[in-house]
């Protein structure tokens, strides 16, 4: 019996790769038997890849950039009229503007509480909590390179997007490399969220001995608003050789902080450095200070210890 | 959709802002291409992909992963490229007799030589030809190479209706590039 030629559908369909598997073989079996209908099915793929190399109506890279760039300011321009329209639909009650701010409110309290009773002795146990938990959490996932490396540049109009990225991102990055370091130093410096500050203080405490690095605790130390965060730079500083910065901020420090905890710290950092000009300075106020009297009841007997406990 | 897909549309439905960002970069060439193909208009291209990702970014909560997110996306480029060139009349469809005038007699050229410009008119006159529908169709196979399956999902009809669509179409962009592609 004569098979019959193929149909247009079955020709165009063929040459689109749109046939169920069933009719494949058939038509396969088909057009390697069958001059006529193969020659159809040539002309048919012609006219396709005409159509599908021809380069017509392409956006190209200039236009792409451009339409990117309008994007951007138009986005900005919906998240500054209306910064959580979606949020406020219910898709993340949790960051509503409301609760945010009182979030962030009871966070500043709670670490203040830490601050107060506890900044002598052990302000941040090691033990697990749900945020430390968290953090592991992503701290252990990896993260495609591209993420990280777009959350890095120096357009300010990114800064924003940047923070963003900081905050979930950059605290797993590599810390030998220079652009992570730095966006991790700026995170430590600059993010809004304090355990995020916290979560680059602790990457930086374990990291290399970089000026970067250095700098950002210097800023933290000093400037942090969170005396929790305050407390951890210093005691990260006190670990690094003295420099002249460091110096500076704990001498700054020890004179002008509120809190008990982090005055005792920057003290300990000072005596480590013993300058003659320093000491009795400290001095002079351990003996007025309760805290400071329990801290150095605790410490280990060094020279400068030594130095400093006859007039207690 | 990859997992790594999912935590970025996660997030962006938390409202993160460089998880959006990074889900425009993904698509946002492709979202251009495809605007430019429908609209066969610069201007029109660029307006709607501004429309496109402001409906996206405020509609994404909605998104359920109940299909694929390139799905959904294209889904709104398309709808959007189509009532807006409803809406706008803009759409630079050449008259009737232009397009015939200019068509192929359906003999071949006597020199045979295929000149990129005569067929780049050739190709659009095709295209022109096609209705919305058809254009979109055309455009999801053709230029993004789209499954068939995945054409029918993107403007919800049957994969029925896509095959005739494309069938009509092929039938008069054959036409229109008659004498070249034999």
């Amino acid at each position: 019996m004569k098979e019959k030629h193929l149909t247009h559908k079955e020709r165009l369909f063929f040459c689109l790769d749109a046939l169920p598997e069933e009719d494949l073989g058939r038509i396969r079996d088909h057009l390697a038997m069958c001059e006529s209908c193969g020659e159809r099915v040539r002309d048919e793929q012609l006219w396709i890849r005409l159509v599908k190399t021809h380069p017509v109506r392409r956006a190209d890279g200039e236009m792409l950039e451009r339409v990117r760039a309008r994007l951007h300011e138009r986005l900005r321009a919906v998240r500054t009229e209306a910064p959580s329209a979606h949020r406020r639909e219910g898709i993340a009650p949790f960051f509503r503007p409301g609760l945010s701010r009182a979030l962030a409110y009871a966070s500043v309290i709670f670490f203040c509480g830490i601050g107060v009773g506890y900044f002598g002795l052990r302000p941040f146990t090691s033990g697990p909590s749900s945020r430390a938990a968290a953090l592991n959490a992503l701290i252990s996932r990896s993260i495609p390179d591209d993420i990280l490396l777009s959350s890095i540049g120096d357009d300010p109009n990114r800064i924003e997007i940047r923070f963003q990225a900081i905050e979930e991102h950059v605290i797993r990055g590599r810390l030998d490399d220079p652009h992570i370091q730095e966006a991790v130093g700026y995170a430590l410096t600059r993010a809004p969220r304090d355990n995020i500050r916290l979560a680059a203080l602790d990457r930086i405490a374990s990291g290399p001995r970089t000026g970067a690095f250095e700098k950002a605790l210097l800023y933290s130390a000093e400037k942090d608003h969170n005396p929790g965060i305050r407390l951890k730079a210093l005691q990260a500083l006190n670990t690094l050789p003295v420099s002249d910065g460091i110096k500076q901020v704990l001498i700054r420090t020890f004179l002008h902080a509120d809190h008990s905890g982090i005055r005792i710290e920057a003290a300990n950092g000072l005596s480590r450095i013993a300058d003659a000009g320093i000491l009795p300075l400290i001095r002079q106020w351990a003996e007025q200070d309760e805290y400071a009297q329990y801290l150095l009841s605790l410490a280990p007997e060094t020279d400068t210890r030594q130095n400093m406990k006859p007039g207690i | 959709m990859t997992d790594d897909e999912k935590t970025l549309i996660a997030k962006a439905q938390q409202g993160q802002t460089w998880a959006f960002e990074k889900l425009v970069r993904q698509y946002d060439r492709r979202v251009l291409d495809i605007a430019m193909r429908i609209t066969q208009n610069p201007q029109d291209a660029e307006d709607i992909f501004q429309e496109v990702w402001l409906r996206v970014h405020q509609n994404i909560g909605q998104f359920r992963y109940g299909s694929a997110f390139y799905t959904w996306l294209y889904r709104i480029t398309l709808n959007t490229a189509v009532s807006s060139m409803k809406s706008r009349k803009r759409t630079q469809y050449r008259p009737v007799e232009e397009i015939l005038a200019s068509c192929p007699s359906g003999e071949a050229r006597p020199d045979a030589a295929l000149h990129q410009e005569e067929l780049h008119e050739r190709i659009q006159n095709g295209l022109d030809r096609l209705s919305m529908k058809q254009r979109v169709i055309f455009t999801l196979k053709h230029y993004e190479d789209f499954k068939i399956k995945d054409i029918a999902e993107i403007v919800s009809c049957s994969e029925g209706t896509v095959k005739n669509s494309l069938f009509r179409s092929a039938e008069k962009m054959r036409r229109a590039l008659a004498g070249y592609a034999s």
